[in-house]
């Protein structure tokens, strides 16, 4: 069996395969980092532009973390000056929960900063067009957002860098990793395998769980190795600080009931990627083994991700709710989990999205497998002629 | 003859078939999905329909609105509009205020938008706030169609501005003007929302249907695939010279058949759901700031071959990184990278996208015209110009490449 998996892993992964696969990681990532420091530029009220990377330069030199009532409550007067960092992050915070600048806010506004954050929250769920959520679950979302009682502001751009890329990077990464399986049951007219594929030493059931088993066990490895670059080079580039601040301190995820700080999102963010890999890996197994042609199995797959791409885009709540929201696209547009507060009631019980597409995720995945297993079985058992 | 028919043949196998109904799979799933859960109707008794019987409803109801655009037209729809219950539902400061702008459709869309044009000119859009009608110069016909042909005016001018490849001198300002002024009126107003469906649709499915052109004739000139060259094929009888341009008139037949069936669905489909009623309708009524006096059929028509010329195009290049590369699977990595910079980077505002054949599908090809010197030339007539220069620059690629063409050795 190991000198199959040998012999099968060399066909599909060979060094140039991981070389390359390195390589566009880097371009990437670097890539993403250079537009992520210009969206840091700015023009001062001289009319100077600012660069982004002087500003994040500026910033991490700072090192201070304050909360971010004391700012309000000008206790820490002179961490806010108007063109630093720190003063563009707490008038994001301002805007989103008063709709109004620092200085116009009261001493009172400031006391009640998170009671505020808190009644927006409430309001938001008891208004909300899509999901009708019941008393219970409005008090148990809105119990978890009041965990969130100190939100720090201070340089923390690596962590949040690294989990808003993770949106754009992960769905190409599985797309990537996926579409390296195809050769493993696709048929490629040029290599004419098949002869001795059904000449094997030890047939072709152990061959078959052989391929399986690289196509999940690869994955992994790639997916561990291609986030380890992402998140190296990014927390290279951008440092490491902050990473425990809780992820409301950025403006998008204010409103997020979730009490997790940018670490814990990362790992939240990194398993359900994990687990959209194996649904896109079991999808692409599943479609070679039915279609064969490594080219048309391309060109099945190649669709299927703009369906999901296109489904995406649509943004409608019901093919999201009972579709897009398992499939592997959707399932690493990772804000929807903080913000949409998306909840399924399976007995009685409300499941948060994220619990739920896991599980659904899995389920996906065993029934793919299952397939996989019994049109194997079929074709096992099938009288195979070469050529006929 | 005989060699085209053969390779034509070939080009339709399992990759080009699988590729072609996973296209139309997807097309269909995204055309009922969307149209079946987005969009509703508001009838006359302030109800809202949704679904697909929403646009069946909507084709009966608009009859009431259906006509020519003249003087009486004008003060009838004032009128009816005013005393409607879709008004009062659409007030601006109501708690509808969004429904238009988010897939929700009324009769008065019709004829209200193409009036509100004549207000706002190059600001317009849809949405609740503009489907009113409480203009001073809907008092006579004539007072209408100036201030509609001013709006135009003025958007075309703005339009050169932003986005236009050279400012207008004032001779061509004045030859605009002059066209602008000869748009036959007064407009016909019909129910066309299938063919507006259709054609938004089109242009969203476009870029991807090229996808399906990639897969299929990225290995017509591949070293040793299926459908591609191999030893027999450059040893045949007629030659290499032959059957490489057997291949190419092959590969464009193709693409021109595999563009008929996408176009064929997409009427079939939208006709089922909303169907393709409002071909006379006037082309302004839908394009408001078309210059030329066609329907709203012709202009569909016009942008079907729009894209059919950018479609040939594509084919062309991938058959050129085909033969270039020898390689099935370079070729398609090759040709969907372009295809991808040609969408995600190149600008698809203003004219520049002239130059993008994947922008020939759009409606701009249909309404629009491009200055040459001091004459006014359809859109459509350079995308044809455009479009038989870059195929000759991929065919004499294409002939070279063949010149150079080895199987298993070093070019």
């Amino acid at each position: 069996m190991r000198s199959i998996i040998s012999a099968e892993w060399k066909r599909v992964l060979p060094l140039q395969i991981w070389i390359l696969f390195s390589m566009v990681i880097l371009i990437f990532t670097v890539y993403d980092d250079k537009k992520e420091k210009s969206t840091y530029t700015y023009v001062d009220a001289d009319g100077n532009l600012i660069d982004g990377r002087d500003v994040l330069k500026d910033a991490r030199q700072k090192k201070e973390m304050i909360p971010v009532e004391s700012i309000l409550l000008g206790e820490k007067k002179d961490f806010l000056t108007e063109e630093s960092l720190n003063y563009l992050k707490v008038q994001n915070l301002v805007e989103a929960n008063y709709s109004k600048q620092i200085g116009e806010l009261t001493a009172k506004e400031a006391k009640n900063f998170y009671e505020r954050r808190i009644s927006h929250i409430r309001r938001n769920l008891v208004e909300s067009s899509t999901v009708s959520y019941n008393k219970k679950e409005i008090d148990l979302l809105v119990e978890k957002a009041s965990q969130v009682n100190a939100i720090m502001i201070g340089y923390a751009e690596g962590w949040s860098s690294i989990n808003r890329g993770m949106e754009k990077f992960v769905p190409l990464l599985l797309l990537g990793i996926s579409m390296m399986f195809i050769p493993l049951f696709g048929e490629d007219a040029k290599v004419k395998m098949n002869e001795f594929i059904f000449a094997a030493k030890w047939g072709r059931r152990q061959l078959d769980f052989a391929r399986i088993f690289i196509a999940f066990g690869a994955g992994t490895l790639l997916y561990l190795y291609g986030m380890a670059e992402y998140v190296f080079i990014k927390l290279l580039d951008f440092g490491s600080e902050g990473g425990n601040f809780f992820i409301q301190g950025e403006e998008r995820m204010f409103f997020s009931v979730y009490p997790i700080s940018y670490i814990q999102q990362f790992f939240w963010n990194f398993t359900i990627g994990y687990f959209a890999l194996f649904v896109a890996i079991s999808f692409t197994l599943i479609v070679c083994i039915l279609i064969k042609k490594t080219m048309a199995c391309s060109a099945v797959l190649c669709f299927f991700w703009i369906f999901l791409l296109v489904g995406d885009q649509m943004n409608i709540y019901i093919t999201n709710h009972y579709f897009f929201n398992f499939m592997p696209y959707r399932m690493t547009k990772f804000h929807h989990y903080y913000l949409e507060n998306d909840l399924y009631r399976v007995g009685g019980e409300s499941i948060n999205s994220m619990v739920f597409t896991t599980c659904v995720a899995a389920i996906i995945v065993f029934s793919v497998l299952g397939m996989i297993a019994l049109t194997l079985w079929e074709r096992q058992n099938r009288k195979f002629v070469i050529g006929g | 003859m005989g060699l085209i028919k053969f390779e034509y043949r070939k080009l339709w196998n399992k990759v080009s078939i699988s590729a072609l109904i996973a296209f139309l799979v997807f097309s269909t799933l995204h055309t009922f999905i969307y149209l079946n859960l987005q969009w509703r109707t508001l009838d006359g008794n302030g109800e809202v329909w949704e679904g697909l019987k929403a646009f069946r409803l909507l084709k009966e109801i608009s009859k009431d609105v259906e006509g020519v655009m003249d003087q009486q037209y004008l003060e009838g729809l004032v009128e009816d509009y005013d005393s409607s219950s879709e008004k009062r539902y659409l007030d601006i400061n109501g708690e509808h205020r969004g429904f238009l702008g988010t897939g929700g459709m009324t009769k008065y869309m019709f004829p209200n938008y193409c009036v509100n044009y004549a207000y706002y000119g190059p600001y317009m859009t849809n949405g609740n706030d503009k489907i009113g009608l409480g203009y001073e110069f809907l008092s006579s016909e004539r007072s209408f169609y100036d201030q509609y042909k001013e709006s135009m005016k003025e958007d075309k001018l703005m339009a050169n501005e932003y986005g236009g490849l050279f400012p207008y001198s004032a001779h061509q300002i004045s030859i605009l003007e002059d066209k602008i002024e000869k748009v036959r009126t007064p407009f016909t107003v019909e129910y066309y929302q299938g063919i507006a469906n259709m054609l938004s649709w089109y242009e969203i499915q476009f870029p991807y249907f090229l996808v399906v052109l990639v897969f299929s004739l990225a290995g017509i000139y591949a070293k040793g695939s299926e459908y591609g060259v191999d030893e027999l094929t450059l040893s045949s009888k007629n030659g290499r010279k032959k059957d490489f341009k057997a291949k190419c008139i092959s590969g464009n037949l193709f693409a021109v058949t595999a563009y008929l069936i996408f176009v064929a669905v997409l009427m079939l489909e939208h006709g089922g759901i909303a169907s393709l009623h409002g071909w006379n309708a006037s082309a302004q009524v839908f394009w408001y700031d078309c210059i030329y006096n066609i329907t709203v059929g012709g202009g569909a028509i016009l942008q079907f071959l729009g894209g059919l010329i950018g479609c040939i195009v594509i084919a062309n290049l991938v058959m050129m990184l085909s033969a270039v590369t020898g390689s099935g699977k370079a070729g398609i990595i090759a040709a969907l990278a372009i295809l991808y910079a040609l969408c995600r980077f190149y600008p698809s505002y203003g004219m520049k996208k002239i130059f993008n054949p994947v922008c020939f599908g759009n409606n701009f090809v249909a309404k629009d015209g491009m200055f040459i010197g001091e004459i006014l030339v359809p859109c459509i007539c350079i995308t044809f110009v455009l479009a038989l220069l870059y195929i000759t620059v991929f065919e004499v690629s294409i002939r070279s490449s063949a010149k150079r063409y080895h199987i298993g050795g070093r070019r």
